[in-house]
């Protein structure tokens, strides 16, 4: 059984215009030790999946329904108080800019130190402080760091320090939302790397939100596409890579740059997304989707197993993928 | 953080070097017998041999450099020039006026700095909600009040319709209360100027607390904190307040040049015997080295005020040094 179960979560922001649906129905399971990458453009609702996940999402967000099960409980039954004590020591969050995730008038020891005192009060202190060293050294960092303000640190030892934070409590999940924005490329394949050396280590189940396909598609095992606040594929990368399904994907992919292989034409997808705060009937993707038919307009597609462990959320998926049956 | 304090200190000297330049400057730049400015009107009285042996006892006949040198050896030692209308050093007839203000400053900027963060805080942390809009109505409201119709609407009621609180002077004069009756009797008359001080100056406080505090409720790692799983009341007060007050103490030692120059309408209004007071006294007799004294006072003070800002930033923000 997964760790961690997400079914029908739904999230909207309220706004003047109405209420928009930034997430549509969102079913996610993830394993121990898996590393699983969502992926979509801007305002998908990558981000407000996470925080929806971690029922830390704020005002004007509004989680509408849905369950999230971690390791058999169901957080939306918990209490504020019993949340804050599962946060953290269950799963924990990267949060997007992970540079400005740290508080500017506090040492990073102490910033690693709270959290862990918090969740384990009776820790002998000296302990906490041989496991911070520890920590800090598992991310690659020298531990005397620990006395140094945050401005002291470069964008990438920022990011190494927030990794560290997120392991401090030994948590089951952790929840990596753009984890490497804002760093240059050398520094970006350090840091997943990093995070795919601790993911095997300590057996950690990794949700990597990212709108960088091949960046997520190098560490992750699977990867799931979202569109417009819905989730429109789900399966392996190699799958995905191979032989995607749904329409968006394919556009997707036909959009990225490659630099080995053929040389191609970098196709870029026509349209704009739909507006998240009209009521939308049928498939969200159909006024960019060159294979629309009249069904599309009818009905929304649901996300339904095309071929094993391979979801997608098209009515002809199965006509336009290679699908491979049994 | 040595190199902070000696770069920050030689700023100050050269500002106060500065500043005793210009106070020595301006009443040679300002037209007329410069007489006139130190002796005042009477000098029309004076005869020409009169006007003579003064300016030779003034030392206004020597050069301009040796003058300039002159005022500056005095500075150092605390001479700011004889007063012709107290007939008295102005030094003394200041040093005598200035607890008074220092008194009601000092008090109003603590009060009105914890009420305005407090409220800040308040409303930012409840924001939206009818604390906050109440909170917001009544700081508009008081800031939309001019100081003196502030201090008359206070007489009126508190003064003259209850007679509850005297509304004249720093204390009883025609008594000889001593010891704690001494002490109430000054507080009694300290309540209705620094109640007025206060509703002056509490509501910039408020204001900045509340947005610089809206502000840092939308950093990154407030949301980091609340993840982690630490409690609401230490999110806010851990986390937040510190780097919330940072701008906070610029606008309470800015304020605090105003408040002993500003002082001035306050300490009119209900005759307290502060600088204020005798800066008005100063301007209404034509008294110049007293006004060009309170100046050079007030000037102190700000710079004082900033000197303190600048050594609180450190504690307040690592980034500072």
């Amino acid at each position: 059984m997964a760790v961690l179960e997400v079914r029908g979560l739904t999230t909207v922001y309220k706004t003047q215009n109405g209420d928009a649906l930034a997430l549509d129905c969102l079913d996610l399971d993830l394993d121990k030790g898996e590393m699983l990458g969502l992926i979509g453009e801007s305002g998908c609702g990558k981000t407000t999946a996470g925080y929806s996940i971690l029922r830390s999402i704020k005002y004007p967000g509004v989680i509408l329904q849905g369950t999230v099960r971690l390791a058999g409980t169901d957080l939306a039954q918990l209490s504020e108080a019993e949340l804050r004590k599962h946060l953290w020591k269950e799963i924990a969050m990267i949060p997007q800019c992970a540079m400005n995730a740290l508080n500017p008038s506090h040492k990073i020891n102490s910033q690693i130190f709270e959290a862990i005192e918090v969740h384990e009060p009776k820790t002998p202190k000296n302990e906490i402080q041989a496991r911070i060293d520890t920590l800090l050294n598992s991310v690659g960092l020298n531990s005397r760091w620990k006395d140094s303000y945050p401005h002291k640190l470069s964008g990438g030892m920022k990011q190494r320090v927030v990794i560290a934070m997120a392991l401090a409590c030994n948590p089951k999940i952790i929840i990596a939302d753009e984890a490497t924005t804002g760093l240059d490329v050398l520094v970006q394949a350090q840091i997943m790397a990093l995070l795919k050396k601790i993911q095997i280590e300590h057996d950690l189940g990794i949700l990597l939100i990212s709108h960088d396909l091949a960046m997520v598609s190098q560490v992750c095992e699977r990867i799931g596409i979202m569109y417009a606040g819905s989730l429109v594929e789900l399966g392996s990368t190699d799958r995905i890579l191979e032989n995607a399904l749904h329409p968006y994907t394919k556009a997707l992919l036909t959009s990225q740059v490659s630099l080995h292989g053929i040389h191609k034409i970098v196709k870029p997808i026509e349209g704009i997304v739909p507006s998240l705060t009209e009521k939308f009937i049928g498939c969200k993707f159909r006024d960019r989707c060159k294979h629309r038919r009249e069904l599309c307009g009818i009905e929304m597609p649901k996300l339904e197993e095309i071929e094993r462990g391979h979801w997608c959320a098209c009515h002809f998926s199965r006509e336009l993928g290679d699908v491979i049956h049994g | 953080m040595l190199r902070f304090y000696t770069g920050k200190i030689t700023q100050y000297l050269i500002l106060l070097f500065l500043a005793s330049t210009l106070n020595f400057a301006l009443p040679r730049l300002m037209p007329g017998d410069p007489l006139l400015y130190v002796v005042g009107e009477d000098v029309t009285l004076m005869s020409s041999e009169e006007k003579e042996a003064m300016r030779t006892k003034m030392g206004l006949n020597r050069p301009l450099m040796t003058q300039y040198f002159a005022y500056m050896g005095e500075i150092l030692q605390g001479d700011l020039g004889y007063s012709y209308r107290e007939n008295k050093p102005v030094t003394d007839v200041i040093a005598k006026r200035l607890p008074w203000t220092i008194l009601l400053s000092i008090l109003n900027i603590l009060i009105s700095t914890i009420l305005g963060i407090v409220a800040g805080a308040l409303a930012a942390w409840r924001r939206g909600t009818k604390i906050d809009l109440g909170l917001g109505t009544l700081m508009i409201f008081l800031r939309s009040m001019p100081s003196f119709w502030v201090g008359m609407i206070l007489v009126a009621i508190f003064g003259a319709n209850l007679k509850w609180l005297p509304v004249y002077g720093a204390y009883s004069m025609w008594s000889d209360y001593t010891g704690l009756a001494y002490t109430l009797d000054i507080l009694k008359h300290l309540i209705l100027p620094l109640t007025t001080m206060v509703i002056l100056s509490v509501t910039s406080i408020f204001i900045t607390m509340r947005y610089s505090m809206i502000n840092i409720l939308g950093e990154d790692y407030i949301t980091m904190a609340e993840l982690k799983g630490v409690p609401q009341k230490r999110v806010k007060y851990k986390h937040a307040m510190r780097n919330a007050l940072v701008p906070v103490v610029t606008v309470v030692m800015m304020n605090v040049g105003y408040m002993v120059g500003g002082a001035t309408v306050v300490e009119t209004v209900f005759a307290y015997p502060g600088t204020g007071r005798l800066l008005f006294e100063a301007v209404s007799n034509r008294d110049y080295p007293l006004i060009q004294g309170c100046f050079f006072v007030i000037t102190l003070c700000v710079i004082g005020a900033n000197i303190i800002a600048d050594l609180m930033y450190p504690l307040l923000d690592p980034k500072v040094v």
